[in-house]
């Protein structure tokens, strides 16, 4: 008796403390003033790089979603609006396929096809095709018809740029098999004797803008949740239904609909968007790991019952869904899920990537939470399962010190915090994905607490925790 | 008709008067209207592309120095300048090597690489690499990237110019068992293989682009050569016509020899040719140029290579495409006379061969010869007898009176032209019945054409009358 009496005065001051801790009323003022001083209150809305916007702005603008549906006050609707305005302004159709979007050539990849020309030895260049993955030696390429030429000797070769007459390399020493480097960013290398007179061509492509639906989802999802905040409630008319209107049939058109040209069907596993048929692109027209075609998924999960909305939206959704949950594996023992980054089919065989990492399973996660709180596919079952794996895969069990693995599979290091947005929604299903949120919210300084207000507050709410009233 | 009587009545027509004198005065005068006639006397000299420069201006230019070497009259002289200062100030670098040229698409390959995405069915698309020289449709080759696609169903495709997004077809029916694409234009691809939703296939495609040939700067550039020639070996031309001759050495030696030095390969110990260009569209990039192609710029330099001053290099350059195509020759023991391929190269360490050479080509090559045997480099007396011969024996269809010659130097396909065509009746120097059946064509042609050939004859003639006099044209 003694025991229970302690017990229920110990989860008393705990909870009396949590709700102490969140005061939403100060949180928001002060995320308020937070967000005014990052970047003007501009966030990074006005960028016209894609990948800026996907990874900068979007969890600037999600932040404003999660503030909205903790506080309900309408200064975040507007920040939504004033945002997305900005990020609809910089939107071009560079490629001329009609549709408005968003470019980057961060992740685009350089490329090189070599070969022989009709030269007298049987000397061979190699390799025929390379692709540079890296961003910023990817960068250095230019994108070139070079000429690599034994003008005058066998034992030493010129390069020549054929798009400007420039000789870029003179009588670098041939030695067979040696790699050479001087056409940036490749690496190449010659086999054989060559003879005086050979010659070899190296075609190169450069970095290119690609578009990227991953960084659509990232900003395009806070604007659904808007969207369908505004459709749904007569009072948000007046203030935010043009702009709702306006932004649905932008994202119904340059969104959806661009989209659409990459869908790939995968029959009764559901299907996903690939990537865009490029050669700069780094797997083109493969399907996309699931954090990219889940980004964007999550939007239509939320727009696909709102008046107006294209109508294949709900079924993409679903199918988009389905297909992620497809590739979730059973770990029985622990009653948890787990995932690869990427699963596909190609040349009729599946492939798959390594176990997801904690990083890009945010938004894995967060498409496994608006697909469940929408009765799409993932059930409270699949719900507890995706907890357990952040509570019994990944976290180190320790309470005091709370962090989580670098994986799904629970590999190490423990490197990140249970804090992190997204994973931390689980807490709908499990109290103690919201505790270790909490605990490792408290062992912030207050500046930094404030910067983490919207994703605490988010998953208190969804932890059914009370909130502290204005005049308790 | 048996051959000794051929030779008998050969003999006879020779000895006719009015076959035996040319009035070269009349001839002269009667060609200098026929070329004012040509474009008010520009010929094809303001011509930018360098095909129509090479064969169409480049006989012009030559009909203009053959005719000083035969009337010894400055106009001709003049007229080279002429032309030459308009042809060298269309000169352009567009490639920014540095050097001046002229260039031409006419030559020049669409070329298309397919390749199956990252799909998920095994379809595949070949064939991989196309390089297509010649086409009714290549023109049409837009340099585009084009995306073979299906996008609602494995059943059907379409093709997206990805450069425009203009569908260049929609709903095409697809065959597993292998589907011929012949919508990217004027290429062909077939696909094969189960496909599935969302495959695609790519296909990038190089459109002809212009690009400069040796040979058509040998074309333009061997006349030039010999005003060079005559100007430096005559000193009574030096006032008017030296500083000009300078310069075009100057002009000469930059931007066509020397550039063309990285096109050079060496074939020791039998001497060397060049190679055509690296640029993509080449119909065979690297590749050692045919004989004519190689030989006719070869021409220039025997020309050149035996002035005082001249970069030394040049001749060499001369002496090693002698000595290679001289090695390249098949004797004919019955006939004492030689054939050789249109092509003879080296590529993957092997010896290769095209068909026999052609005889309109092969006039390029005789010319060479011609012009080496006169400077005492590699070809000699007995060699141009053995190339008269081929045109004599092999290659003419022995009727005297109504002489033909065949289509290629072994005498294979018999009848297909006049025993007046340029450089071939230079053999002349070497053997009279040359001249004999070129006066017996000429008898054929009305006044318009005989003004038109008189260049050719008249050259005839002249060497015809000066056999072996290699050193003082």
């Amino acid at each position: 008796m003694r025991e229970l009496w302690m017990l229920a005065c110990l989860l008393l001051l705990l909870a009396t403390t949590a709700r102490a801790q969140l005061d939403i009323e100060a949180l928001n003022t002060a995320y308020k003033a937070f967000d005014a001083g990052r970047r003007d209150g501009k966030g990074y809305s006005e960028s016209p790089d894609s990948g800026s916007l996907g990874w900068g702005e979007g969890g600037v603008i999600a932040s404003y979603a999660k503030m909205w549906e903790v506080t309900g006050d309408k200064y975040w609707l507007g920040k939504i609006r004033d945002h997305f305005r900005a990020i609809m302004a910089t939107a071009t159709d560079p490629d001329g396929d009609g549709f408005l979007s968003w470019q980057t050539a961060t992740y685009s990849c350089a490329v090189a096809y070599a070969e022989r020309l009709h030269n007298i030895s049987d000397a061979r260049i190699e390799p025929a095709t390379q692709k540079n993955t890296n961003g910023k030696e990817a960068a250095k390429c230019s994108g070139h018809t070079y000429v690599i030429e034994f003008r005058d000797v066998s034992t030493a070769f010129n390069i020549i740029d054929l798009d400007t007459g420039e000789t870029v390399a003179y009588l670098v020493p041939f030695e067979a098999g040696k790699p050479f480097a001087q056409i940036e960013p490749f690496a190449f290398s010659i086999a054989g004797e060559p003879k005086q007179g050979d010659r070899f061509l190296v075609r190169t492509y450069a970095p290119e803008g690609l578009e990227y639906t991953v960084h659509q989802g990232m900003f395009i999802y806070p604007v659904a949740l808007f969207i369908e905040a505004v459709k749904k409630d007569p009072a948000l008319q007046a203030e935010f239904g043009p702009d709702a209107e306006t932004f649905l049939q932008f994202v119904n058109k340059h969104v959806f609909e661009k989209n659409e040209q990459d869908w790939l069907d995968m029959g009764e596993s559901g299907g996903a968007y690939r990537f865009q048929p490029r050669i700069t692109d780094r797997f083109p027209n493969r399907i996309m790991p699931h954090n990219q075609y889940g980004a964007l998924a999550r939007a239509w999960l939320v727009l696909k019952d709102v008046q107006g909305a294209h109508p294949l939206m709900a079924q993409r959704a679903e199918q988009m869904v389905r297909y992620f949950h497809t590739f979730l594996i059973h770990d029985e023992g622990k009653d948890a899920y787990n995932w690869s980054y990427w699963d596909w089919i190609e040349y009729g065989e599946p492939g798959r990537a390594f176990w997801e990492d904690t990083s890009h399973g945010t938004i894995d996660i967060s498409l496994a939470v608006e697909a469940a709180r929408r009765g799409v596919i993932f059930t409270d079952t699949d719900m507890q399962r995706l907890a357990n794996t952040w509570l019994k895969v990944m976290w180190n069990q320790d309470t005091t010190a709370p962090m989580m693995a670098a994986a799904v599979d629970g590999r190490e290091p423990y490197k990140f915090s249970p804090l992190i947005g997204d994973w931390t929604e689980l807490s709908q299903w499990d109290r103690q994905v919201y505790d270790l949120a909490l605990q490792a919210y408290m062992g912030h300084d207050e500046q930094n607490r404030t910067s983490w207000a919207p994703v605490i507050l988010l998953c208190a709410k969804r932890a059914g925790v009370e909130p502290v009233p204005a005049n308790p | 008709m048996s051959r000794h009587i051929a030779v008998l009545l050969t003999a006879a027509l020779s000895c006719m008067p009015a076959l035996a004198q040319l009035d070269v005065s009349a001839l002269s005068e009667a060609y200098r209207a026929y070329d004012l006639g040509r474009n008010q006397g520009l010929g094809y000299a303001d011509a930018t592309d360098s095909a129509v420069l090479a064969w169409q201006e480049g006989g012009i230019l030559k009909s203009y120095i053959d005719m000083w070497e035969v009337t010894r009259d400055v106009y001709w002289l003049d007229r080279v300048v002429e032309h030459f200062e308009m042809i060298a100030s269309n000169a352009t670098d567009p490639d920014g090597d540095g050097y001046l040229g002229w260039q031409t698409a006419e030559y020049s390959a669409g070329i298309a690489y397919a390749h199956r995405l990252h799909n998920v069915s095994a379809a595949e698309i070949g064939p991989a690499e196309q390089r297509i020289k010649v086409h009714e449709r290549l023109g049409e080759c837009t340099g585009h990237t084009y995306l073979i696609e299906f996008e609602v169903e494995p059943g059907q495709f379409r093709i997206r110019d990805w450069d425009t997004q203009e569908m260049v077809a929609d709903a095409v029916t697809y065959d597993p068992a292998g589907t011929r694409v012949d919508q990217i234009a004027p290429f062909t691809f077939t696909l094969t293989g189960q496909t599935h939703q969302g495959d695609r296939f790519m296909v990038r495609t190089i459109a002809p682009q212009d690009v400069e040939h040796i040979a058509h700067e040998g074309m333009i550039i061997y006349p030039v050569a010999r005003f060079i020639e005559a100007i430096r070996t005559t000193p009574a031309l030096q006032a008017r016509y030296g500083a000009k001759a300078d310069a075009y050495l100057a002009f000469i030696t930059r931007n066509v020899f020397e550039k063309n030095e990285r096109h050079w390969v060496n074939i020791e110990p039998l001497g060397g040719a060049y190679r055509a260009g690296p640029w993509p569209t080449e119909r065979a990039p690297n590749v050692m140029l045919p004989h004519n192609q190689s030989l006719s710029l070869g021409r220039a330099w025997l020309v050149l290579g035996s002035l005082e001053g001249v970069n030394p290099a040049i001749g060499e350059r001369a002496r090693q495409m002698a000595g290679l195509f001289h090695s390249l020759l098949m004797v004919d023991d019955a006939a004492d006379a030689c054939t050789w391929h249109y092509m003879d190269w080296l590529e993957y360490g092997e010896g290769l061969q095209t068909a026999t050479e052609d005889t309109m080509h092969g006039h390029i090559d005789v010319g060479f010869a011609v012009e080496a045997a006169r400077r005492g480099i590699v070809f000699t007396t007995r060699d141009m007898q053995r190339l008269a011969n081929t045109w004599l024996k092999l290659m003419w269809n022995q009727d005297a009176e109504r002489p033909r010659m065949a289509g290629r130097v072994d005498g294979t396909e018999p009848g297909k032209h006049p025993a007046l065509l340029t450089s071939w009746t230079e053999l002349a120097e070497w053997d009279p019945q040359v001249r004999t059946l070129a006066r017996a064509a000429w008898a054929e042609l009305d006044a318009t054409e005989q003004a038109r050939w008189a260049p050719t004859m008249l050259l005839c003639e002249t060497r015809g009358s000066h056999p072996g006099n290699v050193t003082n044209p």
